[in-house]
C-alpha cells in the first residue's frame, strides 16, 4: 500500500512535468530561442525559475546534514540567498539591456562586449564551466538517493541516477532553455507550497512548533545555536570566527556568476519583469530556506533519526510521517536535483558553443543549436559517470567551487558600474584571483586557520578587486565603453526600437 | 495508511494544489501574446 501511494504521487508529479514541457515546444529552431528562451519570460516564471534553480536537491541532504551535525551555522544559506538577490537586483537591469542590444547569452560574451576581448570571453566560459561541473555530482547523488527512497530500495543508487539523467537530458535536447525554465517553474511551486507546508506541519508534529523546537535544541546542547556551531560536528575543532561571514560573503558575490544563474537574467522579457521578480523572490525564497534549515537544526535533538549517516537524518524524520511524506520529500529532492542539473547542463552546453566554439568559427544558428544538444548529452552523461566515483562530502565540494566562481565578480560588477575598468584590469584581476584560489584549493581548500577561519577564496577576491582597481588606472578604457554604458542607460522601449 | 494521517492529508492536498496551480498559471502566462510566440 505504502509503495502504491508513494509511486502514484511520483507518477502524478512526472506526468504533470511532461505535460507542461510537451505543450510548450520551441517556437522556432534557432540558437536565441534555444539558449535564452527567446528572452520572453514574465516575472512569475523568472521568480520560480530562480527559486527552482537556487535550491538544490542536496538541500535536504548535504545542508540538512550541516544543521544536524553543527547546528545553526547552516543558516548562512538564508543570509547569502538574501544578499545574492540584492546583487541580482543591482546587476540584472544593466546586464539585461546589454544582452538585449548585443544578443548576449553568457558571461563570457558580456566580457567580450564590455572589455573587447575574445580571449576573455573564452577564459570566462571555460573556467566557469570547469568550476561549476562538480555541482552536477552533488545533485546526481541526491537524485540517486531519492530514487532509492521512493522505491523503498528496489531501484539501486546508480540505476536511479541514470534514470534521472536520461529524463532531464531528453527534455533539454527537446526544447533547450525553454524546457528548463518551464520545468523550474513547475518545480518552484512544489518547493514553495508543498515543501513549505510539509516543513511547518513536521515542526508542529515533532516539536509543537518552531519555538519549542529551538528550546528543545537549546536544552540538549546550546552549542548548536551558536556560530560556528558544535565543535564535535567539525571533527573536534571548529574553524575561527571569520569562517561563517566568509561563507556568506562568498555566496553573495558568487551566486549570480554561475553560468546557470547568469543566463536566467537574459531569459526575462524586460527589465520590468526582472525587477518585479526581485521584489517577490527575497520573501518567498528566504521563508522557504528558513523553514528547511531550522527544521534540520531541530532534528539534531532527535538522535533516533540520526543513526548511521547524518546526511539522511532529515529524510528519515520526514519519512516517519508516512508514505505521503516519503513521496513529497522524494519529489522535493528529485525536483531540486532536476531543476539544478537541467539548468547547469543546458547552460554549460550553451557556454561551450557560445564562448568556446562560436568566437573562432562561423556556424549557423541551427548548427549552434545542434552542437549544444550534443554537448548536453556528453556533459550530462559525463557528470553521471563522475558521480559514480568516490568523492568528498557535498558541503566541501560546494564551498570549494564557490571560492572559484566568485573570482568573476569584480570583472562583472565593476565592469557594469565603473567606466575605467578595461581589458587589462579584467584579465589581470581574474587571472590573479583564480591563481590565488587555485593555490588555496590545493593547500587549505576549506578554510585558513591562520586567517581566523576565513576562506582562501575570499582573500583571493580581495586581491582580485585591488588588482582590478590598480590596472584600471594603468591602462585606458576600451573605445566602445561609452557605447556600452549608453546602452545600459537606455529604456526597454528604446532598445526595442534599435532592434 | 501508516504514519500521521492528518499531517499526510494536509501535505497531500498542498501537493495537488501546487501541481494544479503550476499547470494552470504556467499555461496562461505562456500563452500571453506579449511573449511574442
Amino acid at each position: 500500500m505504502n509503495y502504491v501511494i508513494t509511486l502514484g504521487m511520483i507518477g502524478i508529479y512526472i506526468a504533470g512535468l511532461c505535460y507542461m514541457i510537451y505543450r510548450n515546444p520551441l517556437p522556432k529552431q534557432d540558437f536565441e530561442e534555444y539558449a535564452v528562451g527567446g528572452r520572453s519570460f514574465g516575472w512569475a516564471f523568472i521568480t520560480m525559475t530562480i527559486v527552482g534553480t537556487w535550491y538544490p536537491g542536496s538541500l535536504y541532504i548535504g545542508w540538512a546534514q550541516m544543521g544536524v551535525d553543527m547546528g545553526i551555522v547552516n543558516t548562512y544559506l538564508i543570509f547569502y540567498t538574501l544578499g545574492s538577490l540584492f546583487v541580482l537586483y543591482l546587476i540584472a537591469g544593466p546586464l539585461w539591456k546589454v544582452g538585449k542590444r548585443y544578443g548576449v547569452k553568457t558571461m563570457g560574451q558580456y566580457f567580450q562586449i564590455r572589455y573587447n576581448s575574445k580571449g576573455l570571453r573564452t577564459l570566462g566560459g571555460f573556467a566557469a564551466l570547469l568550476i561549476e561541473f562538480p555541482w552536477i555530482v552533488t545533485e546526481m547523488l541526491a537524485a540517486g538517493y531519492a530514487m532509492q527512497a521512493i522505491t523503498y530500495g528496489k531501484i539501486p543508487f546508480n540505476l536511479g541516477m541514470t534514470i534521472i539523467a536520461v529524463i532531464f537530458i531528453a527534455y533539454i535536447v527537446f526544447a533547450g532553455m525553454r524546457a528548463v525554465i518551464i520545468a523550474d517553474f513547475y518545480q518552484g511551486w512544489m518547493y514553495l507550497l508543498t515543501g513549505l507546508v510539509m516543513f511547518v506541519v513536521a515542526a508542529y508534529v515533532f516539536f509543537g512548533g518552531f519555538g519549542s523546537m529551538f528550546m528543545e535544541v537549546r536544552n540538549l546542547n546550546a552549542e548548536f545555536l551558536k556560530i560556528p556551531g558544535a565543535a564535535a560536528g567539525w571533527g573536534g575543532e571548529a574553524p575561527g570566527i571569520l569562517f561563517w561571514p566568509s561563507l556568506i560573503l562568498m555566496g553573495i558575490a558568487g551566486a549570480y556568476m554561475w553560468p546557470s544563474l547568469f543566463a536566467r537574467i537574459f531569459a526575462a522579457s524586460s527589465t520590468k519583469e526582472i525587477k518585479a521578480s526581485s521584489r517577490i523572490t527575497p520573501f518567498v525564497a528566504v521563508i522557504f530556506a528558513a523553514a528547511v534549515m531550522w527544521f534540520a537544526v531541530g532534528i539534531s535533538a532527535r538522535p533516533e533519526f540520526n543513526e548511521g549517516d547524518s546526511a539522511y537524518a532529515m529524510v528519515n524524520a520526514l519519512s516517519s510521517l508516512g508514505p505521503v511524506a516519503v513521496a513529497v520529500i522524494s519529489v522535493l529532492i528529485l525536483s531540486g536535483s532536476l531543476s539544478m542539473m537541467d539548468s547547469m547542463v543546458s547552460s554549460w552546453a550553451i557556454v561551450f558553443v557560445n564562448d568556446i566554439i562560436s568566437p573562432y568559427t562561423k556556424i549557423s544558428s541551427k548548427r549552434q543549436t545542434n552542437i549544444s544538444r550534443i554537448c548536453v548529452i556528453v556533459l550530462g552523461f559525463g557528470g553521471l559517470i563522475v558521480s559514480m566515483q568516490e568523492l568528498p562530502t557535498i558541503f566541501q565540494m560546494v564551498s570549494r567551487m564557490y571560492q572559484g566562481i566568485v573570482q568573476f565578480f569584480p570583472a562583472v560588477v565593476l565592469g557594469l558600474f565603473w567606466k575605467r575598468g578595461n581589458k587589462l584590469s579584467a584579465w589581470a584581476a581574474t587571472i590573479v584571483g583564480l591563481v590565488v584560489t587555485g593555490i588555496f584549493a590545493f593547500t587549505q581548500p576549506d578554510f585558513v586557520p591562520a586567517l581566523n577561519g576565513m576562506q582562501g577564496g575570499l582573500l583571493a577576491l580581495a586581491i582580485n578587486f585591488v588588482v582590478y582597481i590598480v590596472f584600471a588606472f594603468v591602462a585606458k578604457p576600451e573605445k566602445n565603453t561609452e557605447e556600452v554604458f549608453a546602452v545600459q542607460r537606455m529604456k526597454d522601449e528604446e532598445l526595442e526600437a534599435v532592434k | 495508511m501508516e504514519g500521521n494521517i492528518v499531517a499526510q492529508v494536509i501535505i497531500f492536498i498542498s501537493f495537488l494544489i501546487s501541481i494544479t496551480l503550476a499547470i494552470v498559471i504556467g499555461s496562461r502566462t505562456l500563452r500571453k501574446p506579449k511573449n511574442n510566440h
